[in-house]
């Protein structure tokens, strides 16, 4: 049997339409041998580009021109997305301190702030005194080396006769 | 020649996107009435199509400066345009639901000076048309409408529906054969106009 007795079938007439230019080279020579498939797909391509004749011939032609609107200012739109990041900035600040406000009570009973300053002086006065322990313990404490007197410290370590260690 | 063509079209998109007026005007002069058949094919309507046209070269004219490749200006273009005509379809559909259906019948006259028999003939064409692609898919009937009747190649196809040749073809594969089935639109289609 004769490559053109084999017919294209309908799926191959319409891929070859669908191809277009790019038909594979065993359909291009089918269609070459073989008036019967040729003219199918013949009949097929005139009755679509038929149809884009018709689509053209019966649309009609617009009566209106287009009117493009003015182009505003590039300033302008530079400027809108700066002060809607501001914007955005100032209300998230807004939001944030007003929501800790809110929500933190020992911000609220918290003692004055010349109060705490006051404690805390008094405080660092007691522990640079001279000697911040009760006078009853004084005696006992009188010793700045506590066992250690200075006959020992003088044999550890003697002076010179101008007071300087050997 | 083409190349020459192809060079000259970035050329005068690139400067109405840098905001040169002229050429943005020269521009919509270009493709306005190419936009409005393709608005018109969608539609039906010439004063629907003469607005959602207005509409689309607004938008072009807006956006134009968020067009990356000057060369795919026409894809680009028909994709605005299909995306008007979709929206322009959601709001009558819910009109329709409100109100009255809309029905093929609705179709109106071009407008064009026709005789009443041509008349009468463009009326039969478009009812048929969209009596056909109504038995298409979506997508089939977008591709069919967009190879066919807006004649635009496939790479164009690709690039203003967002797929790859090869799904474009599969989707004119089917609507094809349903074209193929259409004997009563193709009969039509071989009687000439007057």
């Amino acid at each position: 049997m004769k490559d053109k007795d084999i017919h294209l079938n309908e799926d191959r007439i319409l891929l070859s339409i669908v191809d277009g230019g790019e038909l594979r080279e065993e359909v291009k020579n089918h269609l070459a041998a073989c008036p019967l498939c040729r003219e199918e797909r013949t009949v097929l391509i005139g009755d679509l580009e038929r149809l884009g004749q018709m689509a053209e011939e019966l649309t009609p032609l617009p009566q209106k021109r287009p009117v493009l609107p003015l182009r505003k200012p590039q300033r302008f739109r530079l400027r809108l997305p700066v002060f809607a990041a501001g914007f955005a900035v100032v209300f998230l600040i807004a939001c944030l301190w007003s929501l800790s406000f809110f929500t933190d009570p020992s911000k609220q009973t918290r003692p004055p702030f010349s109060t705490e300053v006051k404690a805390d002086l008094s405080l660092i006065g007691d522990i640079l005194e001279d000697s911040a322990l009760p006078e009853y313990y004084l005696d006992i404490a009188d010793a700045p080396y506590g066992y250690f007197d200075d006959r020992f410290l003088e044999f550890l370590v003697p002076l010179g006769e101008q007071g300087n260690s050997v | 020649m083409v190349a020459e063509q192809i060079h000259t079209l970035s050329d005068l998109v690139g400067s109405a996107r840098s905001g040169e007026r002229k050429s943005l005007e020269e521009l919509a002069a270009l493709f306005y009435e190419e936009v409005f058949r393709v608005v018109y094919h969608r539609t039906g309507s010439r004063m629907d199509a003469e607005d959602l046209t207005q509409e689309i070269f607004v938008e072009m004219s807006a956006s134009l400066s968020r067009l990356r490749e000057p060369g795919s200006f026409k894809p680009w273009l028909y994709r605005i345009a299909l995306n008007r005509v979709r929206d322009f379809h959601r709001k009558k559909r819910l009109q329709s639901l409100l109100r009255t259906r809309a029905t093929i019948e609705d179709i109106e006259a071009s407008g064009n000076p026709h005789s009443p028999l041509e008349s009468v003939i463009e009326k039969e064409f478009w009812s048929q048309f969209h009596h056909l692609t109504q038995k298409m898919s979506r997508k089939e009937r977008e591709v069919f409408t967009l190879r066919y009747v807006d004649q635009l190649q496939l790479k164009q196809i690709a690039e203003t529906l967002r797929n790859s040749e090869s799904t474009v073809k599969t989707h004119l594969y089917r609507a094809l054969k349903k074209f193929k089935k259409a004997s009563g639109f193709r009969t039509l289609l071989k009687g000439s106009l007057p």
